[in-house]
Formats: structure tokens, sequence, C-alpha cells
């Protein structure tokens, strides 16, 4: 065989098995992605806009790579990749580059990266390694201690920023890791119970403004033109979408500017606002889908890390899709956690097609292990 | 052996699969709540939010709350609010307009202001097209009707009520209550609690204040048509009004003190409190303004008039005005020499009127000299260099530590906005700024309170609270108690003890009898201060400056053996201590204990 037959079967093998369903829900909002952004940022080929498009590619190309790579790899690597991305955090702590009151993004030339976000998947990618190797021993009190200080270490780095939405999902995380890892259900149980006796603490560490959102949340009213405008308007624009929407492009909250930030944390009422309930059936049937899939993925690995791997990734997927929406419909405080794939952002679109195309890999790998 | 693990193992799959399914279980629960939600928000509750929406939308109106008043220590109204009316201008619905400059012109006629000015309003309002933006404030009788008749023809525009500052007395105690004015770009940094447009407090217990006084505003959800034509008000939150200020100030005492300075045009300085507590009674800072130039739109004009003052009406001289302390600091000088035992009572110097340090003479303010002179007369008449040669003995070192320990240098904590700390030298901060050392010149000056040290009349006057108070200080104070409607109390000030000095009672109670010779010895400098039936106690001070004529100042308390009052007044350029300060002294203290004793 010459060379470029060679790449031609290296590239034919390298889209085999892909999982069709997972493929085509992803296109879907990236699809949807545009056409909100594009709404959303005033119906002009802006500058947000054109960037988004870049990350979609970018981000599809990642997701490529990362269905290439043995998923085992990375829970090889687990441990590197989290003391270096500890690493990165301190850095952030210490350089970081100041937005919104919030010191998150790392910044090479005009390119900002965020480091918090990975560490959504870094952290459960250790806990799943340090399960695997100590197996039915995982479940002691000095192992647990253990799980809870690799879990801690960078929440606190990460609230310190401050980010409390990107902070506290990761307990979520690191609990389903441990759920579909077997732990007994009295002992998970246990944990739940105890996490729940310490919120009360939490509160008080939280900062001021953090503490007026939940306040807010409880009572939108008590600051109608502050905090509480935000899901005021937003509640506003996607009940006048009533059934069928108002049009694309046609929403008057979303036009004329009632939504603030309404390209990253309040895209979901864009959408509803101008393509109603029946547009917004859609956008949660497809992450419905989406997460059913990649749990069907786990249920299909047949070993314990991809496994607990994919469960994970469900989960990010749900989590961040329930925290957004639900702060959206006033559910929800408003955490500033992204819609994944339909907000507006590099590293958060980064990171979800890494998990996404994580998760292919997991499929490919039990396919492999099938067609043989 | 095998088998129990293939049987573990089978068992451990099927766990696996069943907390799986469970999983898949939660997200069908929360999918199943979001599409609630959805549902009743779209489809249940889509007219109502739909008419919000469509009816654009809902505007939302800020009220603006009423500042809390600010009432004289006897609940007397020195500030209270009242209505007055604004224009504004919405900009999503004005530029529907056909004819915008025609309109805008229209507009501009009425309320004298050019249309450019106009025009530079509506650019700033940016992205939040929708928000009001104020054109005009304070708008009259006439205004109003003409206005009206063109909101018919001309979107956008409308006319709201508002409350704002009204002084009952115009400029009577300015500095302490302070003017207010809409938030500087400066301040809506700082603090996060505020919005664009608001007005707030920019000086005196006003700025001090301003969170007690602010109040809560309130909200109107207005149902506006396409045109930006109000239709109805969906929901209104109340604004809450702000808490009121207690002054420690009395009226009467203000008034008075006020009307003397005003009669004779003097500009200065008279503060009057209560040793006891720290309560100002009374604060004059000469200039001053007219608060009501201030509530509502201020005239430009006069604005520009009030900052270009070289006499800077704006600045209240009691707490942010540097002075040379003069002869009021011979008490801390002199406090100072005996408490180290450099002199005690008898030690004399001779005064011939003229001090020389090798070629440079210092003189005394009394040309002739006093001759031999010992503590008592020194204080009394206020011999120069007697202190000369004290200061001289003591050395600059000495002068710092006791001018410390009497708070000079040192900000008091005065509830207001602003003020200043003033300045006592040493010699590493005259090599350190001058880049010159320290001559036995400079410890003259400062030995008699002139040269380098500054302080704000308010510490000048608490150099006299602690011979009033045999040795100690109260942090002055300007608000009384916080208390919202009916007088309920929210808050009462505390009287806090400020310093204490470290000097012996005896000597104490020789420098409080050398005060008394000032006023009550014939041969004192301060005897005009006298009053009737009372004995007083006090210090005159001259103060020489480069700007012309001297400062006359008077320190002093009264009765002498139980001080209900310390007083300092401070006329500038108003020439000798004892012949213009020591009697407005006199009888601002003889009409506050009169008045007293008749309630």
């Amino acid at each position: 065989m010459n060379l470029q037959k060679k790449l031609i079967v290296l590239f034919k093998n390298s889209f085999r098995n892909f999982n069709i369903i997972l493929l085509i829900t992803t296109l879907l909002l990236v699809f949807i992605g545009i056409i909100s952004i594009y709404s959303a940022t005033g119906g002009t080929a802006n500058e947000i806009f054109i960037k988004q498009i870049i990350w979609y590619f970018i981000g599809l190309f990642v997701l490529l790579i990362f269905s290439n790579i043995n998923y085992n790899n990375l829970i090889t690597l687990a441990n590197y990749l989290y003391y270096f991305f500890l690493f990165l955090l301190v850095l952030v702590l210490v350089f970081g580059y100041v937005a919104l009151g919030a010191q998150r993004w790392l910044r090479f030339g005009t390119f900002q990266f965020q480091p918090s976000e990975f560490m959504k998947i870094i952290v459960p990618l250790v806990v799943i390694r340090y399960i695997i190797i100590k197996r039915d021993e995982s479940w002691t009190l000095k192992s647990l201690m253990k799980i809870f200080l690799i879990t801690l270490i960078p929440m606190l780095l990460i609230l310190k920023q401050p980010d409390l939405g990107t902070a506290i999902i990761i307990i979520p995380l690191v609990l389903v890791v441990l759920f579909i890892g077997n732990i007994p259900i009295k002992k998970f149980i246990l944990i739940i119970i105890i996490l729940i006796l310490i919120i009360p603490v939490g509160y008080i560490g939280l900062k001021d403004y953090q503490k007026q959102r939940l306040l807010v949340f409880i009572n939108p009213q008590a600051d109608p033109l502050g905090a509480g405008y935000n899901v005021i308007q937003s509640k506003i624009a996607i009940g006048s979408g009533k059934f069928f929407g108002r049009g694309w492009l046609r929403g008057p909250q979303s036009q004329l500017n009632f939504i603030p930030i309404k390209y990253t944390d309040f895209i979901f009422s864009v959408i509803c606002e101008e393509f109603g309930f029946i547009g917004g059936l859609f956008v949660v049937l497809i992450y419905y889908i989406l997460i059913m899939e990649i749990l069907k993925i786990a249920k299909l690995c047949k070993f314990a890390g991809g496994k607990m791997l994919a469960a994970t990734i469900a989960m990010i997927i749900l989590v961040q899709f329930v925290i957004n929406i639900g702060m959206t419909i006033g559910l929800l405080p408003v955490t500033g956690l992204t819609l994944p794939l339909l907000s507006y952002g590099g590293s958060s679109i980064l990171f979800i097609m890494i998990i996404i195309g994580i998760a292919q890999n997991i499929y490919r790998e039990y396919m492999k292990g099938e067609e043989i | 052996m095998a088998k129990d693990e293939i049987i573990d193992n089978i068992k451990n799959i099927y766990k696996r699969f069943i907390r799986i399914i469970f999983l898949a279980w939660i997200v069908s629960f929360f999918v199943v709540v979001i599409l609630i939600r959805l549902f009743y928000i779209q489809i249940i509750k889509g007219d109502y939010y739909r008419k919000i929406a469509d009816s654009n939308c809902v505007n939302i109106v800020k009220i603006r709350a009423p500042r809390g008043y600010i009432y004289d220590k006897n609940y007397k109204p020195l500030v209270i609010n009242k209505a007055t009316y604004q224009l504004s201008i919405i900009p999503y619905y004005f530029k529907k307009n056909q004819d915008i400059t025609k309109s805008m012109s229209e507009i501009a006629r009425i309320i004298k202001v050019s249309p450019e000015e106009i025009m530079e309003k509506l650019k700033e309002s940016r992205e939040y097209i929708l928000e009001p933006i104020v054109v005009k404030r304070n708008l009259n009788e006439q205004e109003i009707s003409q206005l009206e008749e063109k909101a018919i023809e001309i979107n956008g525009i409308s006319i709201s009520q508002e409350p704002v500052r009204f002084y009952n007395y115009n400029s009577l105690a300015s500095h302490i209550i302070g003017y207010t004015g809409e938030i500087s770009l400066n301040q809506l940094k700082k603090d996060k609690d505020y919005y664009p447009g608001d007005i707030v407090g920019q000086t005196g217990v006003e700025n001090f204040y301003d969170k007690e006084l602010r109040g809560k505003d309130g909200v109107m959800y207005i149902l506006t048509d396409a045109f930006g034509r109000q239709k109805e008000i969906i929901k209104t939150i109340a604004p809450k009004q702000g808490n009121n200020l207690v002054l420690t100030i009395d009226y009467n005492l203000q008034k008075y003190a006020e009307k003397i300075m005003d009669e004779n045009n003097y500009s200065g300085v008279i503060i009057a409190s209560n040793p006891k507590t720290g309560e100002i009674l009374c604060m004059v800072s000469k200039p001053d303004y007219d608060l009501n130039y201030f509530s509502g739109t201020i005239d430009i004009k006069e604005w520009k008039r009030l900052i270009r003052d070289k006499d800077n009406p704006l600045n209240n001289r009691v707490v942010q005005g540097l002075y040379s302390p003069g002869s009021i600091f011979k008490i801390v000088v002199g406090s100072g020499g005996l408490n180290e035992k450099v002199i005690d009572t008898t030690t004399s110097f001779l005064c011939e009127g003229i001090y020389w340090i090798k070629t440079w003479p210092y003189k005394c303010w009394r040309r002739s000299g006093h001759g031999y002179v010992d503590f008592y007369r020194a204080i009394a008449e206020s011999c120069d260099i007697y202190f000369y040669k004290l200061g001289l003995k003591m050395k600059v070192e000495l002068l710092y530590k006791y001018a410390v320990m009497f708070g000079l240098g040192e900000k008091t904590g005065i509830d207001l906005p602003g003020e200043k700390a003033g300045l006592v030298p040493t010699r590493e901060w005259k090599r350190r700024i001058d880049r010159t050392p320290w001559f036995p010149g400079n410890t003259v000056m400062m030995s008699i309170g002139q040269g380098y040290i500054t302080a704000t009349p308010l510490q000048i006057m608490n150099i006299m609270a602690v011979m009033a108070n045999r040795g100690y200080a109260m942090q002055p104070f300007v608000v009384k108690a916080i208390t919202s409607e009916n007088r309920r109390i929210i808050k009462l000030t505390e009287p806090k003890r400020l310093f204490d000095i470290k000097v012996s009672e005896e000597v104490i109670n020789i420098m409080r009898n050398a005060l008394r010779f000032v006023v009550q010895s014939n041969r004192g400098t301060g005897t005009k201060a006298r009053i009737k039936g009372i004995i007083s106690a006090g210090k005159t001070g001259t103060v020489e400056n480069p700007h012309g004529e001297t400062h006359a100042m008077f320190a002093g308390f009264a009765p002498f053996d139980n001080p209900e009052i310390v007083i300092f007044v401070l006329i500038e350029h108003g020439g000798s201590g004892g012949d213009v300060a020591a009697p407005v002294a006199g009888n601002i203290i003889e009409y506050y204990l009169r008045t007293k004793k008749q309630k």
C-alpha cells in the first residue's frame, strides 16, 4: 500500500462506528445554536456570531480527535491532568484576567481560556481511576476521605475565583461516579445526608452578591430593577412566545434588549420567545435524547471505568441543562452556568464537545469489541 | 471459589445496570418538570405574558423614594421635601416621531434649553432605550401646561412627579446639612447599591448618612402602547421614605451665631459643643451658600460662581479648613512644659519684646515687652517670648509628643465627610518634605502654634474641651439620633471618649486657672469674653498669615467649675483675637446659658 491509500484508510477508520444518534443531536444543537445566537446578537453577521461559528468548527474537530483517543488512556493519565489543571487554577488566581467581577480566565494573546470548566471532567476522571485501582476497598472511610479531598481542593480554588456555579456542580458529578461505581447504598445515602447538613454552613461563606441572588430567587420582586430584573424579563419573554412563538428575529423582548446577557446565560429565553413552546419542547427533547443516548452507552459498555465515565458525561450535560433552563424559567436561582452547546463561549463549547467526543469513543470501543 | 467470584461479578454488573436505569429515571423526571413549567408559562399564562410584552412592554419606572427629613435637636424641621415635576423622554418611542428635529426644538423652546443638550442626553441612554431619561427637573406651571399639550402630538415624552429637597431656612447650617445632587460616575463605580440618575448626598450629613436618608425606591410597572403613551399601571411597589436625622444642633443657637457672623460680615468659624458628650451645639462656617440652589436643578451660572469663589463657600471650614492653632497651642506647650518639669509655675523668663536667635529677630506681640513673666502671666497675657524660650528648652520632640497627645494631626472622626487631619511637624518630616534640617527657628514658631503646624477648628476646639473636662475629649458628633416616622428611634448615637491626655491632675488644674485668668484677670487678653455672673475661661489667639490681616481666634469654656459649653471662634482676617473673637464667644456662651436656664 502506498502512503495515499494508508491515509485514506486512516481517515475512514477515524469515522467508523460513530454513534449516529449522538452525532445528529450534537449537530442539531450546533444548528440551533447558530440561528439563536444570530438572533440574540441583533440579526447581523457580527463579531460574536462569527466567533461562535468558528468555535463550533473547532469544537467539532476536537470532538473527532477525542472520539479517536481511547478513554482508558484518559483514565490512566487522570492524575497528571489533575495536577496540571490545579496548577492552571492557581495561575488563574495569580495572573487571571478579571471580567464581570470574577477572575476565571487565563489569557494567551486574544485567546481566553477557563481552566475551571475542564475540572468538571478531570475530577471525576481521577475518582474513577482511584475506584478502579482500589476496587472494593474504595468504600472504606479512609478512601472516601481521599476522594473527598480530591474533590475539595479544586472546588476551593474555583470558589476563590469566585465561580459558585462551576464549583457546586462538581459535587453531583463525583456522586454519580460513586453511585455507578457501586458504592453500598447505605453509605451513599449517608454521604448525601452529610452534604445536606453542610449547606447552611456554606451559605455563611457566600459572597454578598451570591446571597443576594439566592434571596432574589426566593422573591424576585425584592429587587425588580437589579438582580430580579433578569428573571422577570426572561419569564415575560418565554411566556409571550406562547405556542408558536413570535418568529425568528421577531421577539421584541430579545430584540429590544429586555433580556440581559441573552446570548450567554439567557439564550433559552430567546429561543422560547421566537419559537414558542414548540421550539422549547424541541430543544428540551434533543437534550433528553442526547443524555439518554449517553446513558445507553454507559449501559452497553462492558467496563466499569467506561460506565462511570459515560454516566458522568450524561450527568454534566443534565446538570448544566437543568440549572440553566431552570434559571430562565424561574425555577432555580441565577448561577451563570451555560447551556451546553447553545450558549456563547469558547471554553464552554470546547468542553462539551470534548466530553461528547469521549462518549463517542466509549461507544466505539464497545463496537470494536462486538466486531471481533 | 471461582464460582463465587463469577456470581459476585454478575451481581455487580446487575447492580450497575439497575443504577444506570435509575439515573435515566432522574433525567426523565427533570425533563418532565421543565416541560410542565414551560407549558405553564407559555400556554396557560401565555396570554398574560404576551399582553405585558406586547403593550411593550411593561415600562419599569422607578419611583424615587423621598429622602428622610433632618431636624434640629428639638425636632424643628430643617430639611423637608416638596413635590416637583420633571420632563422625561423615552428614546425608543421618541425616535418614532416623524420629524424628530422639529419636536426636539419645540420641547427645547418650552423648557428653554438648547436642542443639542437634549440630543446629548438621548445619546447617553445607549441600549437602554426604554428607560425614561430626565431632560429637565423642576418644571414650572407654565411649562407643565405647555408640555402637556405637546405630549398629545409628540411621542415618547412624559411628565412625572418627584420629591425634591426643601430647606426651610435656606443657608442655615448649610455645611452640616450638605447638598444633594445626581450621582457621579465615580461614585457609581465605587458603590453597587446605586443606579445612574440617583440623587445622593454630596456633602455634610446628607452625604455621611446617605444610606439612612435615601430610603428604598419604589417601582411602577406601566403598560404603554406602541407609541409610548402610558395606558395602565399594572403594579406599584410603593417607595419607602428614608430615615430621619435628628441633629445635635440647637436651631436658636445656630441662628444666633450665624446672625453675629452675618451682621459683621465676618468669614470664619464658630463651633460650640457640650464637652461632656461631644455633641456639637452649633457649627458655623462662613461664607456659606443657600441650600435651595441645589434642590432640583442647580443653575449652571450659580454653580460656577460657587465653585470659583475664592472664599470657598462650599468648604466646611470646621473640618476642612487648616489653620495655625496660634496662641491656643500654648495650652499644649504649657501643659507639656509643666508635666515634663521643664518649668514650674514660678519659673520666669524675661520678655524684652524681641528675641534674637543669631541674627534672626522673633518678636512678642507686645512690642514693648512684658518684662519678667511667670507662668500664669505668660498664659494670661499670652507672652510669646516666654513660650519661645520654653519651646527651645522642650525641643521639637516634646512639642510633637504633646501636640499628638492633644489630638492634633489626627482626625476626630466626626460624622461629616472630608475631614482633614492637619499636620504636626517633626524633624524627620521636615527632612523628608523640605530636604532641610530642623532649625531652632522652627521650634520657636511651633511653640506659639505657628509655622508648619496646622489644625482644623474642630481639633483646636478639642484642646479647650480637654481643659474643660480636666483631661479628656469626647468624639464630636452632629447626629444625635436616626429615627423613622413618629419619632421612633432607630439608632441613638452613643457618646464616645476620643482620647485622654497623660498629664498630671495638678498640671491640668494650674492650666485651667491660667485660662481663667485670661478672661477674668484685668490684664488678661480675653477680658472681652467675660459674662456677667458666670466664671468662664479661655484663650485668645492672633494668627499671622500670608494673606493679609491676622486671623482672630478665641477658644473657651463655661461655667468654670462644671463646664456645659466649650466654644471656638475664628474670624478670618479679623484682627486681634482678644478684640474681635473674644466678644463673639462671650455673646454666644451667654446666649446659650441664658436660653438653657429658661427651659
